[in-house]
């Protein structure tokens, strides 16, 4: 049996991998981040997380985007 | 579509998707593009020619959907009424998320085109992408283009004409993606491959135990540089073509003989012989100073900006400046601001618009106009600090960045608004194009001379008349208060200051006659970079920030020259 845990994108360790579940927020969050790529479904890798509270790079399908902490925990992940 | 009723195409997509590439291709036009996102923050028009038809093109700002988030993708949405016919820019390597806009595009009852640009590096990246498919299953033409190499443009132009007016039924979010989600499936294919170099290199640039090292590395040796290039062209070119041009100054200025005409042509002899920065004659220091101290360093930060840019390096150093400028009311893509206007503060002024809200936009332009010197008059306090020891030159650039923080942890604090986090796709690196990157430089170096020789002309001008009527003396007088009293200069610095509203570079070089002490030099040269931007910025400012918060902007900023020249004054001078 496979046991989910599930997560905020700002509760992953650097190199960790997830798949995004949910976007808590309003309407606009929602359509913003799906505009670019951070959609449900998709897998997610946290390449860095800058110190001092700044944003967190993180690779879906190749592609590399920076999201400052307060958007990270709103998007709600599971992993393994 | 008849390409005869057509008269205005728009380029549209997501950002850094290529769009200004692709407009270069079409309309011949020069539009500065670069690796990020956001580098076109105004709709750039061009005309083009199809079959004997006048065509115009307008190079719309990157947008990820129709609902805007920012300033730049207003003008993106406010534009798309106006065209005739849609060519949407594609990245390929991208293309399930860039599907989300042409799905939205195709809801507009105007008929779109879609370009597959970067079909190379999509290539290269293992993804295959079938255009027929995907133009069967949104029932407009799809043309696979390198638009860097021009590779597939000539096709794209001969489809314009298939481009049928879009029936697509208006579908919720949701059903765009699921839809979208379809067509993926059946036109894309991606193999797996491992991580490249360039991907290596990626990472190590963003972690923050690697990436700060390298990247004080890359700002330090950007600007050795700038100065190794700016150095080398003004003592083994710019030198030499002077003193080949002095013989024939002198001459005129005898042909000439004493008098008013002399003074504004030539200037004032120095011991009988021309000084190209202390004569102040329109063919001396009217020439060199543009031309002579300026435009190597012009050429060399230009030629060292472009390569930043477009290799995707930018972005990456937000990422890392994030955490500080977040601090400052701002975030990251702050320091895009301070990189282009240490060139030229007026496009830094413009690229303030890639932020989010008013607070944000109204700090990064205050705290540019009052902080980040333009290049033009770096090199002047290179030319004229320099000589007494760069230590002169390093207390001036100390004294700006202590005023940038301190000014950007005030303002955070007492300027009313909201500043949202970074939210910033990083560009992959791409390999600089050599041709591209110094057909960008010439561009960037010919809007310098069209702009700087007719200021320095008119300044040179000014001063002339202003000398001779006698005004130089009154404003001193009057202002010798602050001048002499809070900054420590002598009076006559107010005429550098005049002028300094017109080109801070020949503000610089009037201070050379004042017989200042170096120390001097440093508080002058320090507050002519706060107290005022020079016209051109000015002219920005009122249209970006309106004038009731430019209006506030100039408060701070005299206040500020006032405050950081004062405490420079009393640390360097003493009472």
């Amino acid at each position: 049996m496979v046991i989910y845990l599930v997560l905020m994108l700002t509760d992953l360790q650097q190199e960790q991998k997830a798949r995004i579940v949910r976007l808590d927020g309003g309407y606009g969050f929602q359509r913003k981040m799906r505009s670019r790529g951070i959609r449900e479904g998709k897998n997610v890798e946290v390449l860095t997380r800058q110190p001092g509270g700044g944003p967190i790079v993180i690779s879906i399908e190749n592609k590399k985007t920076a999201i400052g902490r307060g958007m990270a925990g709103k998007v709600i992940v599971e992993v393994e | 579509m008849d390409l005869n009723k057509t008269k205005k195409i728009l380029l549209m997509g997501n950002p850094n998707v290529g769009k200004s590439v692709v407009f270069s291709r079409l309309t011949g036009a020069n539009v500065i593009a670069s690796n990020y996102p956001g580098s076109t923050i105004e709709f750039t028009k061009g005309l083009m020619r199809i079959d004997g038809n006048k065509i115009e093109l307008i190079d719309v700002p990157g947008t990820y959907s129709l609902e805007p988030t920012n300033a730049a993708e207003e003008v993106a949405v406010e534009m798309l009424g106006e065209g005739d016919l849609i060519i949407n820019v594609i990245d390929s390597t991208n293309l399930e998320r860039n599907l989300y806009l042409t799905l939205e595009l195709l809801q507009h009852n105007t008929p779109v085109v879609i370009a597959l640009n970067m079909w190379d590096e999509a290539k290269h990246n293992g993804i295959t992408i079938n255009p027929g498919e995907l133009e069967k299953l949104l029932g407009v033409p799809v043309v696979p283009i390198v638009a860097l190499t021009g590779e597939g443009v000539k096709t794209l132009l001969s489809r314009l004409k298939d481009a049928p007016i879009p029936t697509t039924a208006s579908q919720s979010e949701a059903e765009k993606w699921i839809h979208i989600g379809e067509i993926i499936k059946k036109v894309q294919k991606i193999e797996h491959r491992h991580h490249t170099i360039w991907e290596k290199i990626s990472d190590a640039t963003v972690k923050p135990t690697t990436g700060l090292p390298i990247g004080l590395g890359i700002i330090l040796l950007t600007f050795a540089f700038i100065r190794f290039i700016g150095e080398g062209l003004i003592g083994h070119v710019i030198e030499p073509l002077f003193d080949l041009y002095t013989p024939i100054a002198m001459e005129i200025s005898r042909a000439l003989g004493p008098g008013i005409l002399h003074d504004i042509i030539i200037g004032r002899l120095i011991e009988g012989d021309i000084d190209y920065v202390q004569s102040m004659g329109l063919l001396t220091t009217g020439i060199f100073v543009p031309l002579g101290m300026v435009l190597p360093y012009i050429l060399a930060f230009y030629f060292g900006l472009s390569i930043l840019e477009d290799t995707g390096y930018l972005p990456r150093l937000s990422v890392l400046a994030d955490t500080i400028f977040h601090r400052f009311g701002l975030h990251g893509c702050g320091i895009v601001s301070v990189f282009l206007g240490l060139g030229c503060n007026v496009p830094g002024a413009l690229s303030t618009r890639i932020l989010d809200t008013r607070k944000q936009r109204f700090i990064s332009a205050t705290l540019l106009a009052i902080s980040v010197p333009c290049m033009a008059q770096i090199a002047m306090v290179f030319g004229i600090l320099g000589s007494y020891g760069m230590e002169y030159v390093l207390m001036v650039f100390i004294a700006l960045i202590v005023t940038y923080v301190s000014g950007g942890l005030i303002l955070n604090r007492y300027i009313a608004g909201e500043s949202p986090e970074i939210f910033l796709e990083i560009p992959p690196y791409r390999r600089p194009y050599g041709k591209a990157l110094l057909k960008k430089t010439w561009m960037r170096v010919r809007i310098f001379l069209m702009e700087a020789i007719p200021f320095v002309f008119l300044g040179v001008l000014f001063i002339n008349i202003l000398y001779t009527v006698g005004i130089i003396d009154a404003l001193g007088t009057f202002f010798s208060p602050v001048i002499t009293g809070v900054w420590g200069l002598p009076k006559e610095a107010a005429a550098a200051l005049l002028i300094g509203f017109l080109r801070k570079d020949v503000a610089i070089g009037m201070l050379l006659p004042l017989g200042m002490n170096p120390l001097q030099l440093v508080i002058a040269s320090t507050v002519l970079t706060i107290y005022f931007p020079c016209v051109a910025t000015f002219a920005v400012l009122v249209r970006e920030l309106g004038i009731q918060d430019l209006l506030k902007s100039v408060l701070l900023m005299i206040t500020a020259a006032l405050i950081v020249g004062g405490i420079m004054r009393l640390v360097l001078l003493g009472l």
